[in-house]
């Protein structure tokens, strides 16, 4: 590695080398894949089901490791850094009721905080705060399984923002929820100062809140680049299952009909 | 869906109710380990235990009837424990002297006491939302393994709840006539499959604690505060019953 290369490694927020991953029955899920991200950049990662997305988040805070590097902020992924690493990095899964374990919103917002040994009240304050800032007011003593799957899906956000992370990785954040809701997640992750690596099939509303794409296909990197880029490749998109212009074609329908 | 069968009556607003969780939960404690620990066989201080037990109940204002379903559900339990009891005397060969006291002061106390136990756990969970009372035993120190799977329980039970009626509807809709291997094979199908999406959850769940920097500990964020009214509730009701107990 060059000098003016080390600099820039030192510059990017994530920074992935030529990682392998195997599950147990050991075929293989990550293949030899290599991604950088500056800090405060929106990357999104789009792929068919089983192109190995939601593995590779995994990798980000150390709960799977595989061979090859992945840093944070210059800090490696290890388990002696594990502490940091997940201090620096928040996931938020795709299912929240598989985020939300605890009986409460307000006790589930502050566990991150209390965990990482924050003092009681300032982590009250914390949560309050990102409760309001997620339009939760009120929501402290409810208890998670009342709620509907939109304002879960807030409390898990809440849950990792809470936090102030380096870096939000999202889970096909957009499966499952409304058009309404869409829109106001996509207002949400554009607004987050952090930076923010969104896994989805849902290529639209990615496109609307990344201004990178990674396309993954069959656990290998196969593309990346700008959002226009990679959006206006359809031969590229069509050969991995994730062409959208039917879409396209839908709403030109209707506005026909109309 | 919404579950709040457990909940139900926690919001009421009541003397009992107003009460610090702790307080509650050690004047349970001591009531069920003074009262099923009485080795009279006379009626009479059960007679007293049963009067502040309904004075409490009726201070709660929580519905008689709540508490008489309960009964209802472990009625056939305990009636089988009381009825059993002597048989399983006869059947090991001990010698039973049929007066009053073995036919019928030992079986009532039995009953009497799974009775009270069932009334005053009843008395606590009816009148404290579960997962205060749960953030108050992990204040008390209760061991944290079964702190967190009661907490990790109460959190689920409601999601694999609604699996199994979503499994079950699934199930439903495509039956028509008796299926091919019985329905029993496929209640142990649907059972199985509620078991194998559970087993999932809880990796998916152990994963999103540890990304939110769980180490073994459960940190507490609920606060109470222990007024000098709950603590002399919480003594003069232990006095009470340890006075009729004849212990004090």
């Amino acid at each position: 590695m060059t000098t003016e290369e080390k600099d820039t490694a030192r510059l990017l927020m994530v920074a992935i080398e030529h990682l392998h991953f195997a599950y147990n029955t050991g075929t293989p899920v990550l293949k030899d894949v290599s991604l950088a991200v500056r800090p405060g950049e929106k990357l999104g990662i789009i792929g068919p089901s089983g192109a190995g997305k939601s593995t590779l988040l995994l990798h980000l805070n150390g709960i799977l490791q595989g061979q090859g590097v992945v840093k944070i902020n210059g800090v490696e992924v290890e388990k002696r850094n594990f502490r940091e690493i997940r201090r620096q990095v928040g996931l938020v899964f795709q299912n929240p009721d598989d985020q939300l374990f605890n009986p409460t919103v307000e006790e589930d917002v502050a566990f991150g905080p209390l965990c990482a040994g924050g003092e009681s009240n300032d982590v009250s304050r914390r949560v309050t705060a990102v409760l309001k800032r997620l339009n939760l007011n009120g929501f402290e003593k409810k208890v998670s399984h009342h709620l509907s799957y939109g304002e879960r899906k807030r409390v898990a956000l809440a849950t990792v923002l809470v936090s102030n992370p380096g870096v939000i990785a999202f889970d096909e954040p957009f499966a499952n929820l409304d058009p309404a809701m869409v829109s106001q997640l996509i207002e949400i992750i554009i607004s987050l100062e952090s930076t923010v690596i969104v896994v989805s099939q849902s290529i639209l509303p990615v496109c609307a809140c990344c201004e990178r794409l990674a396309v993954l296909q069959k656990g290998e990197i196969v593309a990346v680049g700008n959002t226009e880029k990679i959006a206006a490749d359809r031969e590229l998109l069509k050969k991995c299952g994730l062409d959208y212009s039917f879409l396209c074609d839908i709403c030109r329908k209707i506005k026909v009909n109309h | 869906m919404y579950h709040g069968f457990l909940d139900k009556y926690a919001g009421l607003d009541s003397p009992v109710h107003r009460l610090d969780p702790r307080a509650k939960i050690s004047s349970a404690l001591a009531a069920l380990v003074i009262v099923t620990s009485e080795p009279r066989g006379d009626i009479i201080p059960y007679g007293l235990y049963y009067l502040i037990l309904a004075v409490i109940i009726l201070l709660s204002r929580v519905p008689l009837d709540y508490y008489l379903k309960r009964i209802l559900v472990v009625t056939p339990f305990v009636l089988a424990v009381v009825i059993l009891l002597p048989v399983s005397f006869i059947l090991t060969g001990q010698d039973i002297a049929l007066d009053i006291d073995t036919a019928v002061f030992q079986p009532l106390s039995i009953l009497l006491k799974a009775f009270w136990a069932l009334l005053v756990l009843t008395v606590l969970t009816s009148t404290e939302r579960m997962h205060t009372l749960l953030a108050a035993l992990r204040l008390m120190k209760s061991p944290t393994v079964l702190n967190v799977i009661l907490a990790l329980t109460y959190r689920y039970i409601f999601i694999l709840t609604d699996e199994t009626l979503r499994t079950g509807r699934a199930r439903e809709s495509r039956l028509t006539g008796r299926p091919s291997g019985g329905h029993l094979a496929l209640y142990g199908n649907q059972a199985a499959l509620v078991f194998i999406r559970s087993w999932e959850r809880s990796h998916l769940v152990y994963q999103a604690m540890l990304a939110r920097g769980f180490e073994g500990n459960f940190p507490v964020y609920r606060k109470f505060s222990f007024t000098l009214k709950d603590c002399l509730v919480m003594i003069g009701f232990i006095l009470i019953l340890l006075l009729i107990r004849g212990l004090v």
